[in-house]
């Protein structure tokens, strides 16, 4: 039991620093692209508020 | 409709319901491109974000309104009264102190709220505020429900009255400038669209009767409205993942008097953004252009996609 709690725990960890990293902007561009490539994509977000 | 533009780009739109949230997301880069208050735009350059106004979201466009048993008739009679106004950073409020100078007000003599747009009609049907300033629909929302009278439509107070404008981040320029131009194309060729004359149905819009059978994503002329180009775009707007609102208010905002808010002449302009400036500054949206710290439209503003990408 407290193996796979220690894995879990590595792998939450793993997570972590990887979602740190891609807000970052340390990862290899092919990778944030995959997280953060609709520009690259050709789409675009654009936000509103529903008033003039 | 389509999101897909003429040249293949895809652009979402994002609905928030206040202008703070979007402010965060531009500052965390989580947002590239959106439309926001024209001051608010300038003071989050002005605090080092990274952004420039490409374009303006429209004209006039933004109603002071009262409640319909107010003894209110005249901007003067606001003096004490409770105003409420979409954000501290708003065109609106710098329009407010404009009006209080006009009159020989002092700043303390209204006493300004802020409310997210959506909120500001119930208030005003209960009487929590006197009167409130913002962009249409949320105006007209009272005065087509009956408990609402115009005050003032800005365009009568302050003509060519700027209210949001678009913002994109910097590193969308320098990395995907094709992109914004065209976005900026887009928004300019719906703006002369809208108040071209003829009847031609734009894709996605369809007479009532001639719906087909997969109508999801369709939008539905009413019975008896016509199918001018404001009208279609009333039927658009009122969409759900648009403004999500009665169609008969957007065509009474668009249509009631027509020139109530304008979509065309959107090229930011040096001497707009000036005065505007000037009145921020005043109030303490952001700290002074000086010498040593120069701040100007050339920091906030980039025109040349609203020309068509030539300087």
């Amino acid at each position: 039991m407290k193996r796979w709690v220690g894995i879990a725990l590595a792998g939450l960890a793993v997570l972590f620093a990887l979602h740190v990293q891609l807000n970052l902007g340390g990862w290899p561009r092919f990778v944030s692209r995959a997280f953060h490539g609709r520009v690259e994509r050709g789409e675009l977000v654009v936000g509103f508020l529903p008033v003039t | 409709m389509t999101t897909h533009s003429d040249r293949g780009s895809l652009f979402h739109s994002k609905k928030y319901t206040e202008f703070a949230t979007i402010a965060e997301e531009f500052r965390q880069g989580k947002l590239k491109a959106t439309f926001i208050l024209a001051p608010l735009a300038m003071a989050l350059r002005r605090e080092g974000v990274p952004i420039k106004i490409v374009y303006l979201g429209h004209r006039d466009g933004t109603t002071l309104m009262v409640h319909r048993d107010s003894k209110i008739r005249t901007f003067e009679e606001l003096r004490g009264k409770t105003v409420a106004i979409p954000h501290n950073y708003s065109n609106q409020r710098i329009l407010l102190a404009r009006e209080m100078e006009k009159h020989g007000m002092e700043p303390g003599d209204l006493r300004l709220v802020v409310y997210p747009p959506p909120e500001m009609p119930s208030a005003l049907q209960k009487r929590a505020i006197d009167a409130y300033i913002v962009g249409e629909p949320m105006a007209a929302k009272a005065e087509v429900e009956g408990f609402g009278r115009v005050l003032a439509f800005t365009k009568d107070l302050w003509p060519n009255f700027i209210s949001c404008v678009l913002v994109v981040r910097e590193d969308l320029i320098r990395d995907h400038r094709a992109l914004v131009q065209e976005l900026v194309d887009g928004i300019a060729a719906s703006g002369k669209w809208i108040d071209a004359p003829g009847e031609d149905l734009t894709p996605g819009v369809r007479r009532s009767g001639e719906v087909p059978a997969d109508s999801a994503g369709v939008a539905v002329l009413p019975e008896g409205w016509g199918a001018s180009h404001r009208m279609q775009a009333a039927t658009i707007a009122a969409r759900g993942e648009y403004y999500n609102q009665d169609p008969e208010l957007l065509r009474f905002v668009l249509s009631k008097p027509p020139d109530r808010v304008r979509y065309t002449g959107l090229v930011p302009a040096r001497g707009d953004f000036e005065e505007i400036q000037r009145y921020a500054e005043k109030l303490g949206y952001f700290r002074p252009s000086t010498p040593a710290d120069p701040f100007g439209f050339d920091d906030y503003c980039d025109p040349s996609f609203a020309t068509g990408g030539k300087p």
